[in-house]
Parts: C-alpha cells; sequence; structure tokens
C-alpha cells in the first residue's frame, strides 16, 4: 500500500482505513501534508490517508452566513468561492493555497486575525467525523449558537488526526471588510494608553524596520492613530513573507505535550479500534 | 445520607455551610425552570478549592450523587440531583483572584456574579463580552457550565469563545487545569456541559476593550414578520452589530407595566433593537447605513438612544422582560430553541399557531442576530393540565426548530428538560459517542446525573416523580 492515499470518496476512505488496519498498520489522516512537518513531527504511520480529494462545497446558505465544506478544500479556495456573496472566513493563516481546510483547523493553525476575530476553532459549527472504526459521527449544528449536547466539535478540532479524520466543516462566516486599511506604527506607540481600543486584523513586523509594525486595520481608525499610511504593497509582501515564515516553522512554539487524557478519549471515540497512529 | 458522611462534610466546610434543614433546601429544590424540582438531602457550601476537592473524595467514597450550583438562574431543570444526592453551591467561592490589564484577561472564582467582572474592570477600559439576561445575579461558573450567550453574543461569540482556562475538580475529587494551550481542548469540551465532567472552581476568562462608541436603536414594526425581514435586511447588507433583538407585543405590553420600564412603543407590535460598537467613525458611518435599512420597513416608530441613560434603559427593558412576562400568570416557561435566521419568521408563525391551540398566553423575545428563540408561555403550574399542555407545546416547538435545520437549545442548556428530544437532534452513535466521552471524566455517573443526554428509564423515573411537586 503506498505511503500517501488519497481517496475520492468517504466510502472509499472508509474501506482504505479498515483495510490498513486489517494487516496490522498504523494510519494516521492527513490533508495534502503541508503542515504534517510542523505538527506531526514524530508521527511514522505506515500510511498517511488524505482527505485532500474531497473538496466540494456541499451547501453555502449566503442568507444565513454559513457553509458546508469538505475538508480537503483549501481555505484560498473556500474564500474565492465565497467573494462573489461578499462573504469570508475570518481567518488569515499560512497555507492557504496548498494547505486543507482540514489540516488547518485539525493542526490548530494559528490565524494572524485570531486578535480580532478569535481563534480558528471559534468558526467552526459543526462537522463530520470518521472515527477510528470507520463510523462516520457528525458534530455541532449548522445554526450559529447551539449548546445541545456535548461540544464534540471543540474537542476533536486541534487533535492532530490523533481521534478523528475530519470529513467536512460547518463555518460561520462573515460579510468582506471593504474598508479595511494598511497602517505602519512603531511598536512603542501601541503602548500608549489610546491605542487599548485599537482593534486590527492583521499585526505584523514590517520586513525592513524592526522596531515598526504593519497594522491591517478595521473600519475608519485612520483619525485616531498616530501612524503614517503604508504602502500597501509593501505590507502584503510583508504579511505573505511572515506566512511563508510561519510555514517554514520560524515562528512556531513548542507542541503541547500528548494529554494525559488521549489514550482515553481515543478509545471512547472508537471503541476496541486500533486507535488513529497505532500498529496492532 | 448517613450522619457519618454528614459529620464529615461538617468538618470540612464548617457546620453553617452544610444545609439540611427544610427550610434551606427549599431554594434549591429547582433552578429558574420550576417544571422539574428535586429536593436535594443536602447543601454543601464550600469556600476553597481544598474544600471542594476534600467533599468531592467524601461524596465519592460514598457513591452519593451531586451537581454543582451557582445561581441557579438555569432555565432547563440542570442544578438537581435525585433523591439522596447534594448540591454543591459555589456561591461562596466569588472571589476575582486576578485582572491583568495588559494581557486581557481576569482569573475569578466560579461563584463571580457575571456583571460584577465587567463592573470590576470597567475603569481599565476593559468589559467581559457574554452577557445573559441573568447577568446580575447568575454566575459565571454557571455561565461556562451553560455556554451562556446573551444579546452581545451575536457579534462576540458565546462564553465558549471568551472561557480561556479552568481548573476543574473531578468526582474522584482530583484537580486539574485545562487551557487554550493543552494538547487537546479539555477546556472547549467542559464549556456547556451542564456540570456532568466536572466541578469548576477557578476560571480565566478573557477580557475585551470597550467601544469608543456605542449607538442602540430601537425601531418599532407593525408585527414580528416585519421586524424579522428587517434583521434579514441588516444582515444582507454586510452589517456587523453586536446586537438585533426582537421583543413581540406581549413582551412589549409586560415591559411597560413593569419596573422596567423603558418607554418602548406600545402600538407596535414588535420591537427590534440593534446596537453598533467600535470606533466613533465606524459606529456613525454604519449607523446611517443601518437606519436606512430600519426604514424600508416602515417604522411605526425609530429612534436612536440619545444619552447612555436611555440606552441602558432599553436594555434594562430587554433583560428585565423575562422577569416581566412573570405579572402574565403565577408560572413561565421559557424556552430556548434555535433555526437558522432566515427561518426565523416561520418558527415565529409556528409559535403563534401553538399558543393558540394550547389557548394560554405566549410572549416572545428572541436574539434575533443569532435565531435563538425563547417564547414565554404563561401558565398556572398548580393545574397538571397546564403543565403538561406546556411541556408538550415546547417540544412541538423544539420539533419544529429542528425539521427547519436548528437545534434544541441555544443559551440554556438541555438539563432535563430536553433530553428526552436529544435523540431527535442526533443520531444514536453520537448520543452513544457523547456517553462514552462522559464516562471519560465521571465513570460513576455521579456529577449531575440525568442532564444533558438522554436518561436510561430507570433514571428517567427517578426525576419525574418528583415533576410539578408530586413530591412530599
Amino acid at each position: 500500500m503506498p505511503k500517501f492515499v488519497h481517496p475520492d470518496s468517504r466510502e472509499a476512505m472508509r474501506s482504505l482505513l479498515l483495510k490498513a488496519q486489517g494487516l496490522g498498520q498504523a494510519v494516521m489522516p492527513c490533508g495534502q501534508g503541508t503542515r504534517l512537518q510542523r505538527f506531526l513531527p514524530h508521527a511514522t504511520p505506515d500510511v498517511w490517508l488524505s482527505a485532500s480529494n474531497l473538496q466540494e462545497m456541499i451547501w453555502l446558505d449566503v442568507e444565513d452566513q454559513t457553509c458546508c465544506v469538505e475538508a480537503g478544500m483549501s481555505l484560498h479556495a473556500l474564500q474565492k468561492a465565497l467573494a462573489p456573496f461578499h462573504l469570508q472566513l475570518d481567518i488569515v493563516a499560512p497555507g492557504a493555497q496548498l494547505g486543507t481546510l482540514g489540516g488547518l483547523f485539525m493542526s490548530r493553525e494559528p490565524s494572524l486575525s485570531e486578535g480580532l476575530c478569535g481563534p480558528t476553532r471559534d468558526h467552526v459549527l459543526g462537522a463530520t467525523w470518521m472515527m477510528a472504526n470507520g463510523a462516520i459521527l457528525k458534530s455541532g449544528a449548522r445554526v450559529v449558537k447551539s449548546v445541545a449536547g456535548y461540544d464534540v466539535t471543540r474537542l476533536l478540532l486541534g487533535s492532530r488526526g490523533r481521534l478523528a479524520i475530519c470529513l467536512d466543516l460547518t463555518l460561520r462566516l462573515r460579510p468582506l471588510r471593504p474598508d479595511s486599511f494598511w497602517m505602519v506604527l512603531n511598536k512603542r506607540d501601541l503602548e500608549a494608553p489610546a491605542m487599548r481600543t485599537l482593534t486590527w486584523e492583521l499585526c505584523i513586523p514590517h520586513p525592513q524596520n524592526p522596531e515598526q509594525l504593519c497594522l491591517y486595520l478595521q473600519h475608519a481608525q485612520r483619525n485616531s492613530i498616530p501612524a503614517q499610511d503604508a504602502e500597501v504593497k509593501s505590507c502584503k509582501m510583508a504579511r505573505d513573507n511572515y506566512l511563508r515564515a510561519i510555514e517554514q516553522g520560524k515562528h512556531d512554539s513548542p507542541l503541547p505535550s500528548d494529554s494525559p487524557w488521549l489514550s482515553d478519549i481515543a478509545e471512547a471515540c472508537a471503541p476496541g479500534a486500533p486507535h488513529f497512529g497505532e500498529r496492532r | 445520607m448517613n450522619r457519618s458522611c454528614i459529620e464529615e462534610l461538617r468538618q470540612v466546610v464548617g457546620a453553617r455551610h452544610v444545609l439540611q434543614d427544610a427550610a434551606s433546601l427549599l431554594a434549591y429544590e429547582s433552578d429558574a425552570l420550576t417544571l422539574f424540582r428535586c429536593k436535594p438531602a443536602a447543601v454543601v457550601l464550600p469556600n476553597s478549592t481544598q474544600e471542594v476537592m476534600a467533599v468531592m473524595r467524601i461524596l465519592h467514597q460514598e457513591q452519593i450523587p451531586c451537581a454543582a450550583r451557582g445561581a441557579g438562574t438555569g432555565l432547563s431543570g440542570g442544578a438537581l440531583v435525585p433523591e439522596g444526592g447534594v448540591i454543591l453551591s459555589m456561591t461562596r467561592m466569588n472571589r476575582i483572584l486576578e485582572v491583568a490589564e495588559e494581557a486581557r484577561f481576569a482569573r475569578v472564582e466560579p461563584g463571580v456574579v457575571n456583571l460584577d467582572l465587567s463592573n470590576r474592570v470597567d475603569r481599565l477600559g476593559l468589559r467581559y463580552a457574554p452577557d445573559p439576561a441573568s447577568q446580575t445575579v447568575s454566575t459565571l461558573g454557571g455561565n461556562v457550565a451553560e455556554n451562556a450567550g446573551g444579546p452581545m453574543c451575536f457579534l462576540h461569540g458565546t462564553t465558549s469563545n471568551h472561557f480561556l482556562a479552568a481548573d476543574v475538580v473531578l468526582a474522584d475529587g482530583s484537580l486539574h487545569h485545562w487551557s487554550t494551550a493543552d494538547d487537546l481542548d479539555l477546556r472547549g469540551f467542559l464549556c456547556g456541559s451542564e456540570g456532568t465532567l466536572g466541578v469548576i472552581v477557578a476560571l480565566t476568562l478573557k477580557l475585551i476593550p470597550k467601544p469608543a462608541s456605542i449607538i442602540t436603536m430601537l425601531a418599532g414594526y407593525k408585527d414580528v414578520p416585519e421586524a424579522c425581514a428587517a434583521v434579514a435586511a441588516i444582515v444582507a447588507q454586510g452589517l456587523r452589530p453586536v446586537a438585533l433583538e426582537v421583543m413581540d407585543q406581549k413582551a412589549i405590553q409586560a415591559v411597560e407595566c413593569s419596573v422596567y420600564r423603558a418607554g418602548l412603543p406600545l402600538d407596535a407590535g414588535a420591537v427590534l433593537i440593534a446596537e453598533l460598537e467600535g470606533d466613533v467613525l465606524h459606529v456613525e458611518k454604519e449607523q446611517s447605513r443601518l437606519q436606512e435599512v430600519l426604514e424600508q420597513f416602515s417604522p411605526i416608530r425609530l429612534e436612536t438612544a440619545a444619552t447612555p441613560e436611555q440606552r441602558l434603559a432599553i436594555w434594562k427593558g430587554r433583560k428585565g422582560s423575562g422577569g416581566a412576562i412573570g405579572q402574565l400568570a403565577p408560572d413561565s416557561y421559557v424556552m430556548d430553541g434555535v433555526v437558522p435566521r432566515s427561518k426565523l419568521a416561520e418558527i415565529m408563525a409556528f409559535v403563534e399557531q401553538i399558543e393558540e391551540e394550547v389557548g394560554l398566553p405566549v410572549a416572545n423575545l428572541f436574539h434575533a442576530g443569532d435565531g435563538n428563540i425563547h417564547p414565554h408561555f404563561a401558565y398556572d403550574a398548580r393545574d397538571p393540565r397546564q403543565c403538561t399542555a406546556v411541556e408538550e407545546a415546547g417540544a412541538k416547538i423544539l420539533r419544529k426548530c429542528l425539521e427547519l435545520g436548528g437545534s434544541l437549545s441555544g443559551e440554556h442548556g438541555i438539563g432535563l428538560e430536553k433530553q428526552h428530544l436529544m435523540r431527535e437532534q442526533f443520531g444514536e452513535g453520537e448520543i452513544a459517542l457523547m456517553q462514552r466521552l462522559r464516562r471519560v471524566f465521571n465513570p460513576d455517573d455521579l456529577l449531575n446525573p440525568g442532564k444533558g443526554l438522554p436518561l436510561s428509564r430507570g433514571c428517567a423515573e427517578a426525576f419525574h416523580r418528583h415533576r410539578r411537586g408530586e413530591h412530599a
């Protein structure tokens, strides 16, 4: 069996999973593999089971500003599909072009717009999962607010493929912000009390001047900030360079050590089945 | 409960803080949903993490079920224990432990009242965003246990988005720290778990800057469908209000006849409260766009709160409306369901139809931006037929929410109230997964048993015997 397999359907994925397990092989889920080095550096499965061929937009509800997409779609492709409807997923993250949304959420990749829009998990309303025993289960809801049952979605997101394969994601979308703009600000100015109410979408180190930051600000804050207008092109370049550096692992904080609950939770997710990454 | 167990509990928390007399226990036999009542064997009021750990060890040893409780403002029959169980009242643990101004977080004990935290950090230019209507009394521990929402959650998200870490005592008395930095998001899993996984003894909560400018607009429309249409149009325009709230005529009238009087238009069939926040220029710009949209639906009255006092009066009316509706009948059954926002008009028409069928008044107020409805049935709990009627009507409305693609609860939780409907939202596989996950942390089902998930028949009977005052 090849090291990386890319099934075209859920059924094919399930049969590949069960077949590999039947052969005693360790299976780990993945997307395009762009984040494996950073988020699963020590995983050595026999088979990487990729959801990258599952790329459909299952539904888009423009009025309710929600959508459901398969986990193999890229962030870039999603944003492109949403733009004609003046909607977006409020996430700016590395690997937008090549990486998959499943990989982004399962690795808990930080979003650069986290300060304003919240961490990536806050944008997920529900999901469909394939457990290690091949069972397909849903979590969450398609509405923007639901507290029915445990928040299994949050438990499985960020679990780096050790608990379940992410098949699709129901996402909360937001309107595009057409009036955001770039500014350059001295780092020390950011500490001023007047800056406390400042909210920015992105805050990126200036490519040339280490004492400065490029800020992508929402709304019309131009008059209230002691900053100079920035050249949009250089700021965008700074953003792209920064994202690339993250992709290369240059800004990663150390991965947390495995949760002491991991094994028990994996067993609860798929009783009796080999856990992902485990040989039996 | 045997005498030696009570004695041990007294030694841990002090004799004054173990309540057993009938008068004291009466206050703990239900939460704010009085359809469900069950008198605990005792109420224990710990004052520290160590005391909670010691109490839990005693209860675990004796295999006594217990439920942690904050202010008892829950609306789903959550903080109740079956006969022989213990209520752990967290209200003495009400200290704000730390406020980190620069890093924008606060560490608090679970018994701190929601609004007290915002009041405490106000002078720092900060606030805590989730604002349930009960925020003047409900505790932050209870808010996390239920994943509480509130009007401002349309923009800022529910408690889960503002809850960074917790110290949790499990049923066996062990202490754990779960945070956003962990390998697995047990913190997220804990939020909204209705006290069935552990007892929260400390919380770290995100604080956000107070906005430089807030604009609150009030629009009166001829009926609820018009108000819902205005909500849809606001969202479709790409506006990002912080709150979009609707109240129907019965709710308006109840408020205007109460101490929460807010000057709402009595001739309107519905009012829409829309609030914007942000920096001054942004809010000014959005306000004119918002006003344009609101005017498109021919409002009977359209006004903007001219002063902070007027704004507060509007919100006092909105947040006090649940209490004001209490005037309509001796009891009130507050429901909580969610539909996709585009289905709001449809679900509200269905609620009206149910109201006619049942023949009891229903007042409506809802978080329109989130599609989160709260029909309030006014009834008399002394009449068993009315009790049955409102329960059945509630179930019909929730089933309709599910049919429209929604959820059984947006912010009140499942508790005892809705556990029998969980299999209609989730499949057997999903329910079984949740049950197995519960057992990882609460293997003997001692923590708030019977809540959140479908009950076994025996357990259901144990609770149902105690409904509607049927207990001795």
